[in-house]
C-alpha cells in the first residue's frame, strides 16, 4: 500500500472535465510514470467519455491509444476517474464504467481510483473534491492521497472554474464528435499560473 | 345603359348593419362555445390501444432492421394465441349513443347551424330586396344568382350585389378579422368548423377497438420478416469500391 | 464564448431561446445568465411565447439550483393559469429540486388522479426514483409506464441507459431497438445498438453489431465511432474461428476502414500525432479486451 500522489495538472483535468458536463456521468484515465518509487505519482489525466459510460466498444479504442501515447511520453495508465451522474453517489461501488478500472488492475497492481466527490466541488474548493482507491488483491481499498502543492492548486483550479475555463476542455467523445478536437488538451498542459493568465 | 345610384339610406341601414350583425354573432358564437364546449375526456385505456396500434404499425413497417429473433419476439408479444396483446385485450365496444358524444352533437348544432338558420332567415326577412353594393369590376351573367340573391332583376348588371349575397359573403369572409381580433383557432369562424367535421375523425382512436386490433393482427401475421442489414456490409464495400474505381480512372 | 452576451437584444435573446428549446440544448448556465440580463426585463414583449420561455427558465433555473428565479416564474405562471397541471408539476419540481421527495411525490399523485392520461407528471415519478439512486425502483416503474405508453421512444432511450448502468446489456438491447422502430434512419440509433451487442460479447452478437455498424456507416459515412467500432469487429472475427470467406470479407472491411480513419483524422491539427496512435490500433490489438464473456 502507498500514497498516492496527484500531480496539479491531473487534478485540474478531472475537475474541468466534470464541470463541463455537471448533468452527466464522466470518466477518464491517470497516467503515472513508468520508474517505481515507494511513492505513486499520477502525472496526468485523459479525459474519456460523458455520453454513455457502460458500452465497450469505444473504451477500448481509447484505452489503446492512450497507451500509445502514453508509451511515447514515459508514462503508463495507472488509473481510472469518473463522476457520478447522482449527486449522492460518491462511492466505489457506484462508480461508472467499473469494467475499465478492473482491466487496468490486471494489467497495473497498484491501479488507482478516483471518485469525484460531487458534494465538494464548488467555485471555492477548500478540499480537494475527489476520493481515491487503490487496488490491492483485487479490491479496491480507501486509501490516502495528497494532491501536488494542494491549497495553491484548489485557489487555481476554484479560479478557471469561476472563469468558465471548463468549456474548453475536450474529451475523447467530443474527439469521436469532431476529430478536430484534440483529447490530449495540450493546452491544458502548462503551468497552472501560466492557464489562469490565459482566461 | 344608365348608372344607378344608391341611396345612402341603404349604406346606412343595410350595408353597415349587415357587416356589423355578422361580425357581432361571430363574437358571440366564440364565447358562448368556449362557455359550453367541454373538454374531450380521453380514456387511458384509449391511449394504451393508440399507442399500441403505433408501435405495431412501425414494427411491421420498420421490423426489417431489427433482428430474426428481436423482431419474432415483438410478434410473439402482440399476436401469441394465448398471451398476445391484440388476443387478450379485450374492450367494450363504445357506445355511439353515450351521453357525452350525444350533447356534443347537440352543443355542436346548437352553436353553428341554429344561429346561421336564424340570422340568415332574419336577414332575409328584414333586408330583403335590396342592392347594397357594387364590386369594381365586370362580372358574368352566371354570377347573378350568386351575387343577386333575392333579388331577380334579369336587366340588372351582375356586378352589383344584393343584400342576403352580402350576408353571405360576410358570413365566410370574415374569417381573417376574427382571427386579427380574437386570436388564432377561434371558434366564430363557421368555415373552420365545417373541415374539422370533414378531418375531425381521423385523427381520433378508431371507434370499435376490436375490429382495429383485429386489422392490425391480420395485417401483422402475414408481415414477413426480412432483414434488411443482411448485405450491409457487402453494399458498404460496394460503395467504397465503385467510388474508388472512379477515383482510379480519373487518376489515369 | 460563443455569444457576445452584453450586446445582444432581447429579440435575438429570443430568438437563440427558440434555437435551444427546439434543439432541446442544455445550456442552463447561460438561459439563466441571459433571462436575467436581458430577458427578463423585456417578458412582455415576447408575446404568447412568454410562457413557453418561462418554462425553458423555470428548468434552467433548477439545474443551476437558482431556486429564487424559478419560484418567481412558477408563481407568474401560476397567476395566469390558476388550477393548470402543467404549472403544478413545475410546483412538484421544485420541491425535487429542494430534495424534499415525498411532498414532490403527493403534488405529482394528485395531478395523476385529476388526469390519469397525462404522461408528464408519470415520467417525473419515475425521475424522483433515479435521484434517490434506486435504479431498480425506476426500471419497474419506467416498464409500468411503458406498458401503457407504449410508443413513447424518449422513455424507451431513458430505459435502456437505466439497463445499461444496471449493466443489463440484451434488456437495453431490447429497449433500443424499440427506439430503433421510431426511427430507422438515424445513424446514431444504429451505432448505438451496434455498441451494445459489442459489449454484449460473443461471436453472433459481434456479427450483428458489425452489421449496425455498416447500416451506420452507410447512412453517414462520417460517424467515427461507427468507423472505430466496425474495425474492432472486423478484427474480432478475423481472429475467431468464423468460415475463411468471412474472415477474408472481413480484413477487407478492416483494411478499409482503417484508411477511412487515417484519412479523417488527418483533418485535425494533430496530424502526425493521431495517425500514430491510431496506427497503434493495429498492432496492440487484444491487449485490453473488456468484453463480458
Amino acid at each position: 500500500m502507498t500514497d498516492v500522489k496527484i500531480s496539479s495538472r491531473a487534478y485540474t483535468k478531472i475537475i474541468l472535465h466534470a464541470a463541463k458536463y455537471p448533468y452527466a456521468a464522466v470518466n477518464g484515465l491517470l497516467l503515472a510514470a513508468k520508474d517505481k518509487s515507494k511513492n505513486q505519482f499520477i502525472v496526468d489525466a485523459i479525459p474519456l467519455f460523458h455520453q454513455c459510460l457502460n458500452v465497450t466498444p469505444m473504451a477500448e479504442i481509447a484505452l489503446v491509444q492512450v497507451e500509445a501515447m502514453a508509451a511515447d511520453e514515459g508514462l503508463l495508465i495507472a488509473g481510472y476517474y469518473a463522476a457520478a451522474e447522482n449527486f449522492n453517489d460518491s462511492s466505489i461501488e457506484k462508480i461508472p464504467g467499473a469494467r475499465i478500472p478492473e482491466k487496468i488492475a490486471e494489467h497495473f497492481s497498484n491501479a488507482v481510483c478516483v471518485m469525484v466527490d460531487n458534494k465538494a466541488m464548488s467555485l471555492n474548493m477548500e478540499r480537494p473534491a475527489i476520493k481515491a482507491w487503490q487496488n490491492a488483491d483485487s479490491r479496491w481499498v480507501k486509501t490516502n492521497f495528497s494532491v501536488d502543492s494542494c491549497d495553491s492548486t484548489l485557489e487555481a483550479v476554484s479560479a478557471l472554474l469561476q472563469k468558465g475555463a471548463m468549456k474548453d476542455i475536450n474529451d475523447f467523445d467530443n474527439y469521436l464528435d469532431n476529430v478536430e478536437n484534440d483529447w490530449l488538451n495540450e493546452h491544458l498542459n502548462r503551468d497552472l499560473k501560466q492557464l489562469l493568465a490565459m482566461y | 345603359m344608365t348608372e344607378l345610384l344608391i341611396d345612402p339610406n341603404i349604406r346606412v341601414w343595410v350595408f353597415l348593419p349587415i357587416v356589423v350583425i355578422t361580425f357581432l354573432v361571430g363574437i358571440i358564437r366564440h364565447y358562448v362555445s368556449m362557455l359550453i364546449s367541454s373538454q374531450k375526456k380521453v380514456e387511458l385505456t384509449q391511449i394504451q390501444d393508440s399507442q399500441a396500434m403505433i408501435r405495431a404499425r412501425l414494427l411491421r413497417e420498420n421490423g426489417k432492421y431489427l433482428t430474426a429473433q428481436s423482431f419474432a419476439m415483438r410478434r410473439h408479444y402482440f399476436n401469441n394465441d394465448e398471451t398476445g396483446y391484440f388476443k387478450t385485450q379485450k374492450r367494450p365496444p363504445v357506445s355511439p349513443n353515450s351521453t357525452a358524444m350525444l350533447s356534443d352533437l347537440v352543443k355542436g348544432n346548437f352553436i353553428n347551424v341554429l344561429p346561421m338558420v336564424v340570422i340568415g332567415g332574419w336577414i332575409n326577412w328584414m333586408f330583403s330586396g335590396f342592392v347594397t353594393t357594387k364590386v369594381p369590376f365586370p362580372l358574368t351573367l352566371r354570377f347573378k344568382p350568386m351575387l343577386q340573391r333575392g333579388v331577380e332583376l334579369a336587366s340588372l348588371d351582375a356586378a352589383w350585389v344584393s343584400s342576403a349575397s352580402w350576408y353571405f359573403l360576410n358570413v365566410f369572409g370574415l374569417r381573417s378579422i376574427y382571427t386579427l381580433v380574437l386570436g388564432e383557432n377561434n371558434a366564430a369562424d363557421q368555415t373552420q368548423a365545417m373541415q374539422d367535421q370533414m378531418s375531425g375523425a381521423a385523427g381520433a382512436m378508431p371507434q370499435d377497438p376490436k375490429a382495429a386490433f383485429k386489422a392490425e393482427w391480420e395485417a401483422l401475421e402475414i408481415t414477413e420478416y426480412q432483414n434488411a442489414l443482411q448485405n450491409a456490409e457487402s453494399e458498404l464495400l460496394q460503395m467504397v469500391t465503385s467510388t474508388a474505381r472512379q477515383g482510379n480512372s480519373i487518376d489515369h | 464564448m460563443a455569444y457576445n452576451y452584453e450586446q445582444m437584444s432581447w429579440s435575438e435573446v429570443r430568438d437563440l431561446f427558440r434555437k435551444w428549446r427546439e434543439d432541446n440544448e442544455r445550456r442552463s448556465d447561460d438561459i439563466v445568465l441571459l433571462w436575467k440580463r436581458i430577458l427578463e426585463d423585456n417578458a412582455s414583449k415576447l408575446g404568447n411565447e412568454r410562457h413557453l420561455v418561462l418554462e425553458q427558465v423555470i428548468i434552467a433555473a433548477f439545474d443551476c439550483a437558482r431556486l429564487d428565479i424559478s419560484e418567481k416564474c412558477i408563481r407568474e405562471l401560476s397567476q395566469e393559469f390558476p388550477g393548470s397541471l402543467r404549472v403544478q408539476k413545475y410546483k412538484a419540481m421544485k420541491y425535487e429540486a429542494m430534495g424534499r421527495y415525498d411532498e414532490a411525490n403527493d403534488v405529482l399523485d394528485d395531478i395523476i388522479s385529476k388526469d390519469e392520461t397525462n404522461a408528464a407528471p408519470r415520467k417525473r415519478k419515475i425521475a424522483i426514483f433515479k435521484a434517490k439512486g434506486k435504479t431498480c425502483e425506476a426500471i419497474k416503474e419506467l416498464c409500468e409506464y411503458l406498458k401503457k405508453f407504449m410508443s413513447d421512444q424518449e422513455a424507451w432511450h431513458e430505459l435502456c441507459s437505466l439497463y445499461l448502468s444496471e449493466n443489463e446489456y440484451s434488456k437495453a438491447a431490447f429497449c433500443m431497438e424499440e427506439v430503433l422502430l421510431h426511427n430507422p434512419h438515424s445513424h446514431l440509433i444504429h451505432q448505438r445498438l451496434a455498441e451494445i451487442r459489442y459489449t454484449m460479447g460473443g461471436l453472433e452478437n459481434i456479427e450483428i453489431a458489425k452489421s449496425y455498424y455498416s447500416q451506420a456507416l452507410k447512412l453517414n459515412s462520417c460517424n467515427l465511432r461507427a468507423l472505430y467500432g466496425l474495425y474492432l469487429c472486423c478484427n474480432h472475427i478475423i481472429n475467431s474461428k468464423a468460415s475463411v470467406n468471412k474472415r477474408k470479407e472481413a480484413q477487407k472491411l478492416a483494411s478499409y476502414v482503417l484508411s477511412e480513419i487515417q484519412s479523417k483524422s488527418c483533418v485535425g491539427n494533430e496530424k502526425a500525432k493521431n495517425d500514430k496512435y491510431i496506427g497503434s490500433l493495429e498492432n496492440a490489438f487484444g491487449n485490453l479486451d473488456l468484453k463480458s464473456n
